[in-house]
């Protein structure tokens, strides 16, 4: 149902695309290398598309990662490929814990300035169908009026935006996933000695 | 073929998905295609979703300010009058974080939104038309081809209208119905009436059997006991008491009473003036809806009144925590 698609791509778009690029860092972490972990993610959302509902979900990060960890899983018992310092990594990493962890800080806010980044610096022709489509919420039939353009214009101008968007949102060059990273790690590995 | 797609590949192919249905959203073939694509490979249907996400969460984040003026019609009209600041808000509405508002909600007929005690939200009606939300409301919105209908349940809305003649653009409040074209106004449904502010063009307000009123920018129209009363406020006082789209409340010699039954509007945890004769003391300044406390400070400093924080809410004018 359209509801509830929609719901869930909200939901998607505030608790779990905030947390891709610490799934990609963690990822990063355990040697996959990037076309990998750039499939990987795409299965990853593969999955969250298929759910029915999301009130159950209370840590939708952990979820994520719990996801992106069962594929990985998946993938390398498939290959028969045993990575030692992976499963290593993968152990210390406790999913089932209650307890909040520093990434749950991270909060969307970031990721809206990433993006913010981006629309801001985008040619003038291409911001302006974005703020028409997302601010004033007109059509992008209307958009192509107000701006004498063709509607493919207007189309292709909010392809190349959302590229540009998807780019900024999986770009983990930042400093800060790494960090808490470390952080969560030595705490559960810390933990997993008691 | 598909077995050199790249992630990259199908990240450009999804961004493209999400253009189209959003130039067609009741195109059924074009669905069908998407579900085709779709099902050849799992990373196709994750990507889908991604850039879906994507493209809501550019409905759930505050915008960047911009340097230019929007080729808006609107803005094209308030440019006739004496430039005020007040009528080139309009962007700041994009600040009013809104989850609601998605590619899905366009070819809807018929919708309701409602927004809890503090959320304030913005509604795209698809045709150019904005709806804001604020706190605590309910609307239920209605597209047809030969009108635009809206009716306020409870709370307040503000719309700005898109122009479109073969449309009326009518919006319902009890018994007050009001018809409007090319204008921006807001709507509070009050106890036995309603409140009207209209900061740009006219709206044409009628009660049930009585002839339409015009009200125009900078008035303000109140509706009790079947009776339509319009006063002119003017065009500032008007742009301040429709702060609240951005998650404001300002003050310019507001009474005390008054700043904080619009703070109560917007917070769970609820102002209480102990001290009465501290009521009508005059406040200014642009605060946050949504930090009673920070006002509250505020009013300590500049009223000299004692502020006490709870939990649950907060006490100003008492003069000891021991004398309750």
């Amino acid at each position: 149902m359209a509801i509830d698609r929609k719901r869930i791509v909200n939901w998607i778009a505030a608790e779990i695309m905030p947390h891709e690029k610490s799934v990609r860092a963690w990822l990063r972490r355990l040697k996959v290398n990037q076309d990998e972990i750039d499939d990987l993610i795409q299965e990853a959302y593969c999955n969250l598309a298929g759910l029915e509902r999301i009130d159950h979900i209370v840590c939708p990060d952990r979820y994520f990662f719990l996801t992106a960890r069962n594929l990985l899983n998946d993938k390398r018992r498939r290959a028969k490929v045993i990575r030692f310092e992976g499963l290593a990594e993968m152990d210390s990493l406790d999913m089932t814990s209650d307890d909040p962890s520093p990434e749950r800080i991270i909060s969307a806010r970031r990721e809206w300035e990433a993006v913010a980044r981006v629309i801001r610096s985008l040619p003038s022709r291409c911001r302006r169908v974005f703020e028409l489509r997302k601010v004033h919420g007109m059509s992008q039939k209307l958009i192509a009026q107000q701006l004498n353009i063709s509607e493919s214009a207007v189309e292709n101008e909010g392809v190349k935006g959302m590229r540009l968007i998807l780019q900024a949102l999986r770009d983990d060059t930042g400093a800060e996933s790494p960090d808490w990273l470390q952080v969560k790690n030595d705490r559960y590995r810390n933990r997993s000695r008691h | 073929m598909t077995d050199i797609e790249t992630a990259a590949d199908i990240e450009a192919a999804a961004a493209s998905w999400v253009l189209r249905l959003d130039r067609s959203p009741n195109d059924a073939k074009l669905k069908a295609d998407l579900e085709a694509w779709m099902k050849d490979d799992n990373r196709r249907r994750g990507a889908f979703l991604q850039a879906e996400a994507a493209w809501a969460m550019l409905d759930q984040m505050p915008w960047p300010a911009r340097e230019e003026t929007l080729p808006h019609p609107v803005v094209i009209r308030a440019a006739e009058r004496p430039p005020h600041r007040r009528q080139v808000l309009l962007g700041g509405l994009g600040l009013a974080v809104a989850a609601g508002a998605g590619v899905w909600a366009l070819g809807r007929p018929d919708a309701s939104y409602a927004t809890v005690v503090g959320e304030i939200r913005k509604i795209p009606l698809g045709e150019g038309s904005v709806v804001a939300v604020n706190t605590d409301s309910q609307i239920s919105v209605s597209m047809r081809s030969a009108q635009r209908r809206i009716r306020l349940e409870s709370g307040e809305v503000w719309f700005q209208v898109a122009p479109d003649k073969d449309r009326p653009f009518v919006v319902e409040a009890g018994a007050l119905r009001l018809q409007a074209q090319a204008t921006a106004f807001s709507v509070r449904s009050l106890e036995g009436g309603a409140e009207i502010l209209v900061s740009e063009g006219v709206v044409s307000a009628s009660l049930r059997g009585l002839s339409p009123v015009s009200v125009a920018a900078g008035e303000k129209a109140v509706t009790t006991s079947g009776v339509i009363s319009v006063q002119a406020l003017g065009l500032e006082d008007i742009g301040r008491k429709l702060a609240w789209r951005e998650g404001n409340i300002d003050l310019a010699g507001d009474s005390l009473a008054y700043a904080v039954s619009q703070f109560n509007r917007h917070n769970q945890r609820q102002l209480v003036i102990s001290d009465h004769a501290l009521s009508a003391r005059k406040l200014y300044g642009v605060f946050h809806a949504n930090d009673p406390e920070a006002f509250a400070r505020a009013v300590e400093v500049s009223l000299g009144a004692p502020v006490f924080v709870r939990a649950d809410h907060i006490d100003i004018g008492r003069r000891s925590a021991l004398s309750s």
